[in-house]
């Protein structure tokens, strides 16, 4: 009989080795049946493209082409263009708490690693050393001339579209609304972060931009 | 009159002591590092490369002190006047122009000082410098349960079984021949197998248990791809980016806000940063020249090639075509944390499938959330009729509104 125990350990432990050797390896997708409709031969968004010369299926829309409700910004990103925009152009969404709240909310998404909270230039990778402080919105000056205080809408609108020295342009990632909120909530840390003056307004549609 | 006098005295001396106060700030020199970092490292380095500006390292030795104080104090005057040098440099940095400062001789001097000092020693800060952020974060994954070196050991205590067993085996037939008792009888094939009935029950009933759960779970496993984690053509680490860092998801995947897709950030959105952030601290220029590659940026000349090439990303989240899901849905009307799909993302050197993204796990977690209607204003309506039909303090999971409908994912 104590052979036969003897038997049951060795296939035991060659089972456990057997159910061991299964594990799966992250670098394989693992078993799959069918797999048609998971790589299916029809063009995703991200998928490679043959018949493009730059094999994207993701074309860039045609030139020319705008989107619905469209607002248009003709100032070039030249400093000609942001003294433009600066005289010209207006935040055209009503000042009222709830554009400031999601100005807010949208600023801490893409502005706040390098801008800080209080907008003081003191965001998360400036604090690491990794990136040099862009100047402070209540008592900075700008590298375009006067200080941060007294950026008007325009100017900072023209900033986030196209970006000047280390900051890049933003227009790809925040659309013209939401750069509008953001430029609102940027007047209030302008202002030591002192709460806005909201206007009353009745505008039934906030969300949407008047061409 | 001694009163006058000294009234007189009082007054003087007060003022030559205010005189003196005000005297000593002028002569103070000002602190050329601090006037360096609030004006100037938004285009320039103390280094070799360029930035928006060329790097400063050795400026003092290429221009003199007194071309450099005109240079930046008003460098467009200087351009235009024609001087050689000015129009020079203008040149070589794509006719970029650097404002004009409004600061003391004094202060621009302090600065020059600054650079100068900091020229000597920036090789060896920049060296220090891309060791520290290292340490922390080399953690490698361990290489554990590797399946062939357990083999290999079974296999070796087999062996070692079987040379024991017949050595044994010897000793005991020596032990019998000596002490003259009969051989034991030695089964073989069939007559193995009737006399051990037992213990082949036992193995073969072992064989089937252990075999139908295995397999139970492998089948489950059929198309399932959690914990998939295949290397990437760009080793990005996540928990650079958003663990230390503490940059937004979103402020890449911007889309996860506004559309189906949560995107794929294209490079140009890596060189938000790292027009200036040329140096990884694990893999150094190597892979952050992968981005330079992709969007055709000349580093040295800081200018765009106009070649671009797209980056092969493996993708990782794979929803079969039968089944629709929207980022926007889930992220902004939902208010569904990145997180709660993906993981703890911000902890992953490389990036993994962190949930098993079955339908089974969709259910589930429609069953149990709430959905957040307060202040939700794509709920306006929705919200004002559900408060009517089940009561305003109602508990209202995603199932309550829709979320179980086939054709909500399938259609």
């Amino acid at each position: 009989m104590k052979i036969t125990s003897k038997i049951l350990y060795v296939g035991v432990i060659s089972v456990v080795i057997l159910a061991a050797s299964c594990s799966k390896d992250p670098k394989s997708t693992g078993l799959e049946y069918m797999p048609d409709m998971y790589r299916s031969p029809s063009y995703e968004v991200y998928s490679g493209n043959s018949n493009f010369p730059d094999s994207l299926t993701m074309q860039a829309p045609v030139k020319g082409t705008i989107p619905r409700n469209y607002t248009f910004f003709n100032y070039p990103s030249s400093n000609e263009g942001y003294e433009a925009a600066s005289r010209d152009v207006k935040n055209p969404l009503p000042l009222t708490e709830e554009n400031v709240t999601e100005g807010k909310r949208q600023y801490e998404i893409y502005c706040v690693h390098c801008h800080g909270t209080s907008g003081q230039g003191d965001g998360s990778i400036v604090a690491l050393g990794k990136f040099p402080p862009p100047p402070s919105y209540s008592n900075g000056n700008s590298s375009r001339g006067g200080a941060m205080r007294d950026l008007t809408d325009g100017k900072i609108f023209h900033t986030i579209t196209y970006g000047i020295n280390l900051m890049g342009a933003h227009a790809s990632q925040i659309n013209p609304e939401d750069r509008w909120r953001i430029v609102m909530y940027i007047h209030q840390l302008q202002n030591d972060n002192k709460p806005l003056v909201y206007t009353t307004s009745t505008t039934t549609d906030s969300t949407k931009v008047k061409p | 009159m001694s009163r006058y006098i000294s009234r007189y005295l009082t007054i003087t001396s007060f003022a030559l002591f205010l005189n003196v106060i005000s005297l000593s700030q002028v002569v103070a020199q000002p602190d050329g590092g601090a006037i360096f970092k609030a004006n100037c490292t938004s285009c320039h380095v103390v280094g070799d490369n360029k930035v928006v500006g060329p790097g400063l390292k050795n400026v003092h030795q290429r221009h003199n002190e007194e071309w450099l104080l005109k240079w930046i104090k008003n460098s467009s005057a200087l351009i235009k006047s024609g001087d050689a040098e000015a129009v020079k440099v203008y040149e070589e940095n794509n006719k970029t122009a650097m404002p004009a400062f409004n600061l003391s001789t004094d202060e621009i001097k302090s600065v020059i000082a600054y650079i100068k000092t900091e020229s000597e020693k920036a090789p060896a800060a920049a060296a220090s410098g891309t060791n520290d952020v290292n340490a922390s974060s080399g953690e490698e994954s361990q290489e554990d349960g590797s399946p062939i070196v357990l083999l290999l050991v079974t296999l070796g205590f087999i062996a070692l079984y079987f040379i024991l067993n017949s050595a044994k085996k010897g000793l005991e037939r020596v032990v019998r021949q000596r002490e003259g008792l009969p051989e034991p009888p030695i089964y073989k094939g069939k007559a193995w197998v009737r006399e051990h009935k037992k213990l082949i029950a036992v193995i073969v009933i072992f064989l089937l248990v252990v075999g139908s759960v295995k397999g139970w779970y492998a089948l489950k496993g059929i198309g399932v791809q959690e914990g998939y984690q295949p290397d990437q053509p760009i080793k990005f680490s996540h928990a650079l980016h958003v663990g230390q860092n503490k940059i937004d998801c979103r402020y890449c995947h911007s889309g996860a806000e506004k559309s189906k897709n949560a995107n794929i950030p294209s490079p140009m959105v890596c060189m938000n940063c790292h027009k200036y952030v040329q140096e990884g601290p694990k893999y150094g220029t190597e892979e952050i020249g992968k981005i330079y590659k992709a969007v055709g940026w000349d580093k040295k000349k800081q200018a765009y090639t106009g070649k671009t090439k797209a980056i092969q990303w493996v993708r990782i989240h794979n929803l079969p075509d039968l089944a629709y899901f929207n980022h926007a849905q889930h992220v902004k009307v939902g208010q569904v944390t990145c997180q709660t799909c993906h993981g703890e993302v911000e902890k992953m050197e490389v990036m993994k499938q962190a949930s098993p993204l079955t339908m089974g796990w969709c259910i589930n977690c429609h069953r149990q959330t709430e959905v957040k209607m307060n202040g939700n204003g794509y709920y306006k309506e929705l919200h004002e009729k559900l408060k009517k039909q089940h009561g305003p303090d109602a508990k209202l999971t995603v199932d309550k509104i829709g979320g179980l409908e086939c054709a909500r994912c399938h259609y």
